[in-house]
């Protein structure tokens, strides 16, 4: 027990519990020399309310006070934003309460109260040991845990010597600074100051497997969802790779509101999950199949013409010529030698002929009206000579072998359910697909997710009264761009994915688990292809090869359980860090990754920072509205940037260092000057003007807004705030709207919302049009019989409250892995017994738990369990191993290039395969 | 008398412990009532909190006589408030686990999301529970102290924490295991209703916190209001286990017991319902069918689009329409 613990204060023991719950005898014994009142007033009837004692009653009256109230939001790792009034008694936050204040639209449930079991155990979370109070220094060997504390000033002085020393010794780009998520100038500290150093950024969402680079191939941004209010207006969800029951608490009742108004809800799952429970109709679908279950959707609107012809041909480019003789678009260079490769043809029926279609990126003409043009969707035709045919056509042709019928031994999904769920699909008048993280972290999610928007597109639903939601995105918020860089100073974006594949050697885990053999049969190519591809990928210059060339020698990572969100924990950690001399971790709390670090600096509390979280899942930005300054010597992380960059800037000084050339990214390295240019010379010094200053620089904000959030707890955004259209007063927020009204280009090569990519490797990978990419199903080796499923948890936002005493007791207080109770018998488990699950690539144990939602061949164990919570220092991620898919090493085309948080391999291994045993 | 009521819609029911965390940060954190959930949220078919507490006894006889069956329930059935070791592992370097300071075997929640079923036929739901605030309460009439008694405005039932000598009788008595005993103070201790706060105007923070906008408030003579429109005149919200006589004012809208469809052995839909009527009623009583009955209905006409004052009601747009103060 830890003394220093508050609420463990009286803690009764158990010796103690059972000598006083001992029924009657022992109530009496307690409380026989209690009976001392003097005068007795006769109660008459307590059941009438007839009671003369009721002073006592003020007891509890006092414990609902408090000193001071402010606002609060938590959000490390989650989508969503809450505002929440923290209550303060002493100095000290003793609780929280959701606000419930917003303001409710027409016709549209409101948003109150915001907020999950996990914001309201915060308080009680911060004051736990694993929560940081001073600067610590490494004295035992990495991991060791054994530290001492050091002075803002040492731990500063040995940060800023270090960068230095190593811009100097190994050149500019061998410094990796990792951004911490969500809170604006919390993130935006990091990535200025990356920027500022020259340093090594990487893409947090292709690390976490979360990006959504298939669906990037249809519209520009793949990431992009209506705010969750919106769910209200629909008449069919698919709750697709989610289980928004679970993962999307404050949101969820809009789910179960919008069938009390008519809509249907479909969840589309191995696991039986609390998703399924609130549905109309559950699909459950054999893990890793789901792009042969989406082409069996498709493949029924199109033979039963369920799709909306004149949508398509203005929306889509699925009437968009196609050479038959080579599978490439035909191209206005197709005729001229001068011709723009960026600009395509229709074939238009009303004259015959092949007509240049408006809105590419070639095009002149920036809209996608088409005027006189009646272009064909079938057919197939010749244009001056060349035999071309529509992508519609092709599409046709490639989906025809998945009928319902035929993907059932694949999928699991028997052919009337499918037929049922297309025929739903066919008939509603708002469909909105739900796609969740889980699609991409399969192999088949990039294929997967163009099926899906390919879904929503057909029946003409996409961007008019239904959407295709792929999570959620940030604002359009342009002063949190500005103070997120300084111009002239890019630094160097990665792929963490790439990143991670190099400097953890998780080619060679992954070659060394995974049969290339049986991969090459199933999936076309192995392990080593995938090596070779990512090279050729970066020799052209389609992903940035930073990971090739530099290494992580200091490591600065600010707020991300660094080695929890990969794969092969110790693999991984061990190989990174034999390229790293300084690891720096920045955080409130001691997480995994945190054990391994050389300094670790103590971050303010979710209590103790201003800042703001911005997202679309509502229209409100939320207020980190510092209800307390910062305890202990804990700093906001905008100040951490700050005194780091002063600190560099002195000991530059004092070192007569000035600017060091960085000829690679075009730029320089200010060093003396860091300070001036982090802070505009002193004007974003301060937490509350870089907060100011974003919000009054942003149009969607403005002068005023920052007053009314510190008031508020939340302010709404205005209509330019939505990056693909705007956001109206009175309705919820839906992407893509635009296109449609305005008929304005998606930002795609086509400009159109764009089903066929005829890029080289997607011809040479067989990918071309929205088709499954391979058989489907489990890709590991066979002999282990299992797959293993490590969804986001209803206990933790990842790693965030995972720790959480008040929570773990509504758990099993330790990591559970659950399973098909016929499984467990079939392995001789009991419930409550501790397994070991394994493969060659490692293992990890967790106690055994039985679930008859589950599929036998599934191990289910939910993740953001740390590392020192699991035996052995083992961990969930230990038996995973990922795969590359090359379709996402793709750039050079149009709007398929690398971006970060946009276009780069995703962290792909659900395909695992495992085998458990009683340990 | 007053009585206030609540209304837990269970189809709205996401399982996601927010009033149980707003109960426990409230009231429940501190002083010996740690290991106390006056709001609990159980998964159904499952053991409860405290475990098997429908066993436990108590409660009125047919013919309204305290019913002399009821026990306490051993420490075991509420779970052990375990500690943890962060200290030790994570700064100190003296311990390479964070673990529980005694094996857990049983705790609040133990069996969540378990149910029963065959894949992919199984089922499961969540039932929240607090003190049902009864209009009989087998506590009150148990308590030789008369310590217990209901407040006239509110009518909700409360335990006066100077009175009581801790006999136990309300622990035993109440069906529902919703009296617990504080080993620090040697009182009973219960839901309070959060009557400091109902006293200044804001609902109980089980309810006004609850995420799934689950929970409706308001007195039970309010006819305008959403607990007497749900209980008496749609009835749609039933009491648990009425069969204890103890007049619950806790109503349940039950769950939809139809959907999702199921299937046969070959993966076509069946007809079958998922979860068994019989289950139903074992917990809310013969009102269940003719629940879910009016329940269908109204659902089906907004289906085809034509108003229902039913469904409005458990939408429940705003903070105003769930709650009536």
């Amino acid at each position: 027990m830890t003394a220093n613990h508050p609420e463990h204060q009286g803690f009764v023991n158990r010796r103690g519990f059972i000598r006083l719950a001992g029924g009657t005898v022992a109530g009496l014994a307690l409380s026989s020399k209690a009976f001392a009142l003097t005068k007795i007033e006769p109660i008459t009837d307590p059941l009438k309310g007839d009671y003369p004692y009721r002073g006592w009653e003020d007891l509890y009256r006092k414990e609902w006070t408090w000193d001071a109230v402010g606002f609060i939001t938590h959000s490390n790792g989650c989508m969503a934003g809450c505002a929440w009034n923290v209550y303060v008694k002493d100095g000290i936050p003793m609780r929280e309460e959701q606000v419930a204040k917003y303001p409710q639209l027409p016709g549209i449930p409101d948003m109150n109260p915001r907020g999950c079991q996990k914001g309201a155990v915060y308080c009680s979370w911060s004051k736990q040991p694993d929560h940081l109070k001073w600067p610590l220094k490494r004295v035992g060997a990495r991991g060791e845990r054994k530290w001492k504390r050091i002075s803002w000033n040492e731990a500063l002085t040995e940060i800023a010597d270090k960068i230095i020393d190593t811009t100097l010794k190994r050149g500019p780009g061998n410094i990796l600074v990792a951004q911490r998520p969500f809170a604006v100038i919390s993130n935006k500290a990091y990535g200025r100051l990356a920027g500022l150093l020259g340093a090594i950024k990487p893409d947090v969402s292709s690390m976490t497997g979360d990006l959504y680079p298939g669906v990037q191939t249809v519209r520009m941004p793949a990431r992009t969802t209506s705010t969750f209010d919106d769910w209200f207006t629909s008449d069919l969800i698919l709750m697709w790779h989610i289980n928004p029951i679970v993962t999307r608490i404050p949101d969820a009742h809009f789910l179960t509101e919008a069938r009390y108004n008519g809509a249907r809800l479909v969840n589309i799952s191995p696991d039986y999950n609390p998703s399924s429970v609130h549905s109309d109709l559950y699909v459950p679908v054999a893990s890793g199949t789901d792009s042969h279950l989406a082409a069996a959707i498709v493949n029924v609107l199109i033979a039963e013409k369920k799709y909306k012809a004149d949508y398509l041909k203005e929306q889509t480019d699925l009437p968009f010529l196609v050479r038959t003789d080579n599978g490439k678009f035909l191209r206005e260079k197709d005729f001229k030698a001068d011709g723009s490769d960026q600009v395509f043809y229709v074939w238009d029926v009303s004259t015959g002929k092949a007509v240049m279609a408006p809105g590419s990126m070639g095009s002149k003409d920036k809209t996608l009206k088409l005027g006189e043009i009646d272009p064909a969707l079938e057919g197939t035709f010749d244009a001056n000579g060349v035999r071309v045919t529509t992508v519609f056509e092709r599409l046709k042709a490639e989906i025809a072998a998945y009928t319902p019928e035929a993907t059932q031994k694949t999928t699991g999904v028997h052919p009337s359910v499918v037929r049922k769920l297309a025929a739903w699909i066919g008939e509603c008048k708002a469909l909105r697909i739900l796609d969740g993280y889980n699609n991409q972290k399969h192999f088949d999610g990039f294929q997967c997710g163009r099926l899906k928007i390919l879904i929503v597109t057909l029946i003409g639903h996409h961007g008019t009264t239904g959407s295709y939601d792929a999570t959620y995105e940030g604002w359009k918020l342009e002063g949190a761009k500005e103070i997120g860089g300084v111009k002239g100073k890019p630094g160097r974006s990665v792929s963490m994915v790439l990143a991670q594949w190099v400097w953890g050697e998780q080619y060679r885990r992954s070659k060394a688990y995974y049969d290339d053999k049986q991969l090459r049969a199933e999936i076309g190519f192995g392990i080593d292809d995938m090596e070779t591809l990512r090279k050729e990928s970066e020799a052209k210059g389609w992903m940035p090869n930073w990971q090739s060339i530099k290494d992580p020698v200091v490591y600065i990572n600010a707020g991300i359980n660094t080695f929890a969100t990969s794969n092969g924990y110790q693999h991984l950690r061990d190989n990174f860090l034999k390229r790293c001399e300084l690891f720096v971790v920045a955080d409130f709390r001691v997480n995994s990754g945190a054990m391994y670090a050389d300094i670790v600096l103590p971050v303010a509390e979710n209590t103790e920072k201003l800042d703001i979280r911005e997202t679309s899942v509502t229209r409100f930005i939320h207020a980190f509205g510092q209800p307390i300054k910062p305890m202990y010597e804990r700093k906001t992380d905008w100040q951490i940037g700050v005194a780091l960059a002063a600190k560099i800037q002195e000991r530059a000084k004092a070192r007569g260092i000035s600017r060091v050339d960085d000829p690679e990214i075009k730029s320089a390295i200010d060093f003396d000057k860091i300070y001036d240019d982090f802070t505009m010379k002193g004007v974003i010094a301060r937490d509350e003007d870089a907060l100011r200053y974003v919000m009054e620089k942003s149009k969607a904000l403005g002068p005023g807004t920052y007053e009314e959030l510190l008031k508020n707890g939340f302010v709404a955004v205005g209509p330019s705030a939505g990056k693909t259209a705007p956001v109206p007063a009175d309705k919820p927020y839906r992407p893509f709207t635009v296109n449609v009204t305005e008929k304005k280009p998606y930002g795609t090569l086509t400009g159109r919302l764009q089903f066929y990519v005829d890029h080289d490797w997607f011809q040479r990978f067989g990918a071309t049009v929205p088709k499954p990419q391979y058989g489907g199903g489990v890709l590991g080796p066979k002999k282990y019989p299992f797959v293993r499923n490590t969804p986001h948890t209803r206990w933790g936002i990842h790693s965030f409250v995972r720790t959480s005493e008040w929570l773990l007791r509504q758990q099993r207080g330790a990591p559970d892995v659950r399973m098909n109770p016929k499984a467990m018998t079939a392995k001789g488990i009991r419930d409550g017994d501790t397994v070991r699950i394994f493969n060659s690539s490692g293992e990890f144990y967790a106690t055994a738990k039985p679930w008859p939602a589950l599929p036998e061949n599934m191990l289910f164990s939910e993740h953001g369990w740390e590392q020192y919570q699991y035996k052995n220092m083992t961990h969930y991620n230990m038996v995973s191993s990922e795969l590359i898919n090359p379709l996402e090493l793709v750039g050079g085309y149009g709007h398929i290039k690398y971006a970060s948080g946009g276009y780069n391999p995703n962290r792909i291994f659900h395909e695992t395969t495992v085998d458990v045993e009683k340990a | 008398m007053r009585q206030v009521g609540y209304v837990f819609d269970l189809n709205k029911c996401i399982g996601c412990h927010t009033c149980t965390m707003a109960c426990k940060q409230l009231w429940t954190n501190r002083d010996g009532r740690e290991y106390m959930y006056w709001n609990n949220v159980e998964t159904r078919p499952g053991t409860g909190y405290p475990k098997n507490w429908e066993q436990k006894g108590g409660g009125f006889d047919e013919h309204g006589q305290l019913r002399a069956d009821g026990n306490i329930p051993a420490p075991e059935a509420y779970g052990e408030v375990w500690n943890y070791n962060f200290q030790e592992v994570l700064l100190d370097g003296t311990s390479n686990q964070v673990v529980p300071d005694k094996t857990p075997t049983a705790g609040p929640n133990w069996d969540e999301d378990q149910g029963k079923g065959k894949y992919p036929n199984g089922h499961y739901f969540y039932l929240p529970r607090i003190c049902n605030h009864c209009s009989n309460p087998a506590c009150l009439a148990a308590c030789p102290r008369q310590a217990i008694y209901k407040r006239p405005e509110d009518g909700l039932v409360v335990l006066d924490q100077k009175r009581c000598r801790g006999y136990q009788y309300c622990v035993k008595a109440c069906p529902y295991g919703k009296v617990y005993f504080n080993l620090q103070t040697g009182k009973s201790a219960k839901c309070i209703g959060c009557y400091p706060r109902i006293e200044k105007g804001e609902p109980p923070a089980c309810v006004k916190q609850c995420t799934g906008r689950v929970r409706f408030w308001g007195y039970r003579d309010d006819t305008n209001g959403p607990i007497y429109k749900l209980v008496d005149k749609w009835k749609v919200a039933l009491p648990l286990h009425a069969e204890y006589g103890t007049e619950p004012n806790v109503f349940y809208v039950p769950p939809i017991n139809t959907t999702p469809l199921m299937f046969e052995e070959d993966g076509r839909i069946s007809a079958q319902a998922r979860i068994p009527i019989a289950d139903l009623e074992a917990l809310f009583g013969k009102g269940v069918g003719p629940a879910l009955a009016t329940l269908g209905r109204e659902m089906n006409k907004r289906r085809q689009a034509q108003p229902s004052e039913l469904t409005d009601i458990l939408i429940g747009y705003t903070n105003k329409d769930r709650f009536a103060l």
